[in-house]
């Protein structure tokens, strides 16, 4: 087993090289070796999955020098195993995909190398065993995730936005870092079951424990997306749409939770579980509401992936490993299902994402309807779909824990009920109704059924089926099957919200939408469209903080200092080093009399210095 | 079992015949790789007054990777065979047990170092190379003067180093590691150097400067440190002020340097300088580990940096900074490898030269000498101005020099892949040496 773990680790990241170097023999090998890699390694996790009995434990020493050891370990149990099968199986999916949504790019070697080397990075955080291997698939991951959606960097947005997304989430990484150098100090350890177990046990500060808590999660805020970093995931949006299936909507976004749920031990010990919950019911709403208003196909996916990753955060901050990792676990599948299926919406509609321009597109692409059907009705929540057991968890979870039942459990009720508003907006107006832009319409293309809509159906089956294994994603997540909690009535009234949701927004967006559209022109309601539209302003008021606080008085009195002191002392010591230059020339002649010279008097200045070391 | 001596004395030997054959190279590699196989099972005891101790070994291994590498580089037939003797004597310098097994195998490498740049084509190169022979003569004399003091007061050839020892044993070993000093090119021995790197044929310098070098100080660090352990209150004070020196002064002249040979001979002088410092530092128990890593970094970086030079001097024409400009457009895989081996000199993170580096003064500070690490941090972090000048001038200037035609150096290519792949492997999985 050790060595099948060993090779899931090291193909993908060979496989990045050997795609890039085949794909400049002929670029079409390049999709032929990635998607034969991807297929491997979900057949390898696969083989590991179904042979699992006891987690994988591979312990490597970086190196050593004296008590100081800097660890390096693979640790696989059935967490890991879980995410491993997300990453790869999904990763395999979108490779799949990727072969006729990247068919015209002639960069695709650079393209499968990155999303290769994507997975290695994922994989590799899941199975870290300590802290050192985790940072390093977050960064490898990072990187990636930068270069992917910068993938078209001769545009402007693209590029962008990926300088953003580096820049919001490398905001998010120095806490990380800090809080690994912290734990390192306090415990002596970096591996995480020992952390896990040193909390549980009480050997470490509880102050500085809650410290380092937070200070990770705010990296887990960062890299999923969270208020109030979530700024960068919108825009990440103007990379290939397969990226953000498989990156911003399934894999790499979830790391955050994945960080938080490793480390739930911790997070209960240091009783910081509270401020995850409070961030995270904050996030869902925001996340919930401002997608009811986005025109863009892909930013309603994305307001919605940040919404429901507060979920999953909600579920871990209201003390339920279980519903906050099968939350995770089943959002992953339909959010990747909705993604690709907007890309292949938008593959055929010439690259439009305006959802106003769409309508009626049921009958060009059946199949993609039906499929993201699915992954609409398993995002809102109706049974026997995946997403209905999971949200409903974390929401009588909520409600029955005592700090969180207030505040925290009617953000979340409120975001998880709205979640059926957004999508079936986004699919009634895709799908359903009259077509808004004729001349679009009758250049849209039917999508390939091998490359495109297969994938979707296994996703679409895969979901669906899911809501029958819910027991069995619990015990993997969470280690045993808890007694169901149950708060009378919730079910019943979670459905008929969401039903009563559903036929408002079928008639005002899809029989009446003349009636939506006057009231969306009445002036409170465009104050508050505007409001959703742009998330909260969040990334206004970013930017205007960085912009007038931290450059416009700390920056400008740093620069102030560096120009008049620091230039001034680096101008002088680069002045003394021409001095010192010229005489140390002078030291030197080239002449072999002289070279020979002062060997010689080397040797006689040793004997001075035996002599007057007192040896003779 | 046969060991990588005789191996390497048996190909050396028949690789006479293979002259002007197209058969040497093959030979010599075939060579060199049975001998890597002899080293990699040998366990104990080559010739009488020969062992080896497990970390050296490792060394070993790694002498001969870069031995491979060079021979896949070089192209001239005599050359072949003299890189073959110069493993020969490499590996008798390593496994030296006894003083007079040390000395003689010294010699032996001196000497054919000597005969290696002989090679006179240019005036230059003649030059460079009766500098180094008159260097070299007065260092055998100054290390024979230490025998010399040595054999008075007592002491034996036949044994290891004495560790007690009476005034003239110590005079005489003092003036011993003066006379060794020289190969090593620290101050005031280090004259030589700067011409002879600078101005004989670049591979020749990548065998004097990356190769012969390391494997001498990894052998004196050897065979002299229970003496200076014992006596460091003698000798440190001289080693610190010479090691502070040597690296000062190589940084700083390195500084301004258009010739990229003269800055990379400077830049030699200054990794002396680091070498020495786990020296300084023998009485930390990571000074072992450090001598070790620097060493092993340092015959990567350096061999394969002088290798860079003769391609670009071979095949580019290209002997000067300004030359270099924009050189990244005309050959993007060599741009990229040079500046793995540049960055790794500098003491870049992830890079062999990083960790060299940093174990050695880490040594240091757990001696006690944390201001000697200091200054060793500053005088490091002063040599990454004239590394990443190349790198700029590589990448950022635009091309100026004039259009080449495209040749295809296929053999010196693999030859910088070898010694790019060790420089990020030492970088990266550093257990690999810490582990023996």
């Amino acid at each position: 087993m050790n060595s099948l773990a060993l090779t899931l680790l090291i193909l993908p990241m060979t496989g990045s090289l050997l795609a890039f170097i085949l794909g400049k023999i002929d670029k079409r090998y390049a999709f032929w070796s990635a998607e034969f890699l991807g297929l491997a390694l979900f057949l390898i996790t696969l083989k590991l999955y179904s042979s699992y009995s006891e987690p994988i434990d591979i312990a490597f020493t970086w190196f050593t020098l004296g008590s100081l050891s800097i660890p390096f370990g693979i640790y696989i149990d059935e967490l890991s195993l879980v995410m491993l099968l997300i990453a790869t199986g999904l990763g395999f999916l979108d490779i799949h995909f990727a072969h006729d949504y990247m068919a015209d790019d002639p960069h695709q070697p650079r393209y499968y190398a990155k999303v290769l080397f994507f997975i290695g990075g994922m994989i590799l955080l899941v199975s870290a065993k300590d802290m050192v291997s985790l940072f390093m698939g977050w960064e490898f991951m990072g990187l990636a995730s930068y270069l992917l959606i910068s993938f078209w960097h001769q545009q402007k947005a693209p590029a962008d936005a990926g300088v953003s997304a580096f820049l919001f989430t490398r905001f998010g990484d120095i806490f990380l870092f800090a809080a690994i150098g912290m734990l390192f100090y306090l415990t002596g350890t970096l591996d995480l079951m020992s952390l896990n177990s040193m909390a549980t046990a009480g050997d470490i500060d509880k102050d500085m424990m809650y410290l380092v808590a937070v200070f990770i999660f705010i990296a887990a805020i960062g890299k999923s997306g969270q208020f109030p970093l979530f700024p960068w995931l919108m825009r990440a949006m103007e990379g290939p749409t397969t990226v953000s299936a498989l990156i911003h909507g399934a894999t790499m976004v979830n790391s955050g939770i994945y960080i938080v749920a490793r480390l739930f031990d911790f997070y209960v010990a240091a009783e910081a579980l509270l401020v995850v919950a409070a961030f995270g019911a904050i996030s869902a709403f925001i996340g919930a509401t401002s997608a009811l208003v986005q025109s863009e196909l892909k930013k309603v996916l994305a307001y919605s992936t940040m919404s429901h990753l507060s979920l999953a955060f909600i579920g871990l901050g209201a003390g339920s490993l279980a519903a906050g990792m099968t939350h995770l676990v089943n959002h992953a599948l339909f959010k990747a299902l909705l993604f690709l299926g907007a890309g292949a919406i938008i593959m055929s509609a010439s690259h439009v994402k305006d959802m106003w321009r769409f309508g009626g597109y049921s009958k060009k692409m059946l199949f993609v309807s039906i499929a993201m059907a699915f992954g609409a009705l398993s995002l809102s929540g109706i049974p026997p779909f995946s997403g209905f057991y999971s949200k409903d968890a974390i929401i009588a979870t909520t409600l029955l824990n005592s700090e969180t039942s207030g505040l925290i459990s009617s953000l979340t009720l409120i975001a998880g009920v709205l979640s059926v508003a957004y999508i079936s907006r986004l699919w009634l107006l895709t799908f359903a109704g009259e077509n808004r832009d004729s001349e679009l319409f009758a250049k849209v293309k039917k999508p390939s059924f091998f490359w495109i809509t297969l994938p979707l159906l296994v996703m679409a089956f895969a979901t669906f089926a899911m809501g029958f294994m819910q027991e069995g994603i619990i015990e993997m997540v969470s280690g045993s099957v808890a007694e169901e909690e149950h708060v009378n009535g919730l079910l019943f009234g979670l459905l008929s919200a969401i039903a009563l949701l559903a036929i408002i927004v079928y008639y005002y967006y899809v029989k009446r939408l003349d009636i939506t559209k006057k009231i969306a022109s009445q002036p409170l309601m465009k104050a508050i469209h505007k409001l959703l539209f742009n998330g909260y302003f969040v990334e206004f008021f970013i930017h205007y903080f960085v912009k007038n606080v931290v450059v416009g008085s700390f920056a400008k009195t740093i620069h102030w200092i560096d120009k008049n002191i620091v230039d001034a002392t680096v101008n002088g010591s680069k002045e003394f080093a021409r001095v010192v230059k010229g005489y140390l020339m002078k030291t030197h002649s080239g002449q072999t009399s002289d070279n020979s010279g002062t060997m010689i008097l080397g040797v006689l200045l040793l004997l001075v210095a035996v002599l007057v070391g007192g040896v003779l | 079992m046969i060991s990588a001596f005789t191996l390497l004395f048996a190909f050396a030997l028949m690789s006479i015949a293979l002259h002007r054959s197209i058969f040497l190279k093959p030979f010599a590699l075939l060579g060199i790789g049975l001998a890597f196989y002899a080293s990699y099972l040998t366990q104990g005891i080559a010739l009488s007054g020969f062992s080896l101790e497990e970390n050296i070994r490792l060394f070993e291994l790694i002498v001969l990777v870069v031995l491979f590498a060079l021979v896949l580089h070089e192209e001239d037939d005599i050359t072949i065979t003299q890189i073959l003797f110069i493993g020969t004597s490499s590996m008798l310098l390593l496994e030296s047990q006894t003083l007079l097994s040390f000395i003689l195998s010294f010699e032996s490498l001196s000497l054919i170092s000597v005969i290696l740049v002989t090679q006179i084509k240019t005036k230059e190169q003649a030059d460079g190379a009766i500098k180094m022979f008159i260097a070299g003569s007065l260092a055998t004399g100054i290390l024979f003067l230490g025998v010399a003091f040595y054999l008075i007061g007592g002491g034996s050839l036949l044994t290891p180093l004495a560790q007690e020892t009476n005034s003239f044993e110590t005079l005489g070993i003092l003036l011993m590691l003066g006379g060794l000093f020289y190969k090593l090119t620290i101050i005031p021995f280090h004259s030589w150097a700067v011409d002879s790197y600078a101005l004989v044929r670049h591979s020749h310098a990548a065998l004097l400067s990356g190769l012969a070098k390391t494997v001498v100080a990894i052998a004196v660090f050897k065979v002299f440190a229970p003496f200076l352990m014992l006596h460091s209150d003698l000798t440190n004070p001289i080693l610190i002020t010479v090691a502070l020196l040597t690296m000062t002064l190589g940084n700083f002249l390195a500084l301004f340097r258009k010739n990229i040979a003269l800055m990379l001979s400077y830049s030699s002088i200054a990794h002396a300088g680091y070498l020495l410092l786990a020296f300084v530092a023998v009485k930390s128990e990571f000074a072992k580990d450090g001598i070790l890593y620097i060493s092993i970094a340092y015959i990567f970086m350096q061999s394969a940096a002088f290798l860079v030079l003769d391609i670009l001097k071979k095949h580019y024409a290209i002997s000067r900074l300004e030359e270099l400009k924009g050189f990244a457009s005309q050959n993007a895989i060599l741009a990229f490898m040079f500046t793995i081996q540049l960055f790794s000199l500098a003491g870049i993170p992830l890079l062999a030269g990083f960790l060299g580096k940093a174990v050695v003064f880490y040594a240091v500070v757990d001696a006690g000498l944390w201001w000697v690490a200091l200054i060793a941090l500053l005088n490091s972090a002063l040599s990454v101005g004239y590394y990443a000048w190349v790198v700029k001038g590589m990448y950022f200037d635009s091309f100026s020099a004039k259009e080449m035609a495209f040749v295809e150096i296929k053999l010196p290519m693999s030859a910088q892949f070898i010694l790019a792949v060790g420089t990020l492997y030492f970088g990266i999985f550093a257990s690999t040496v810490f582990g023996v």
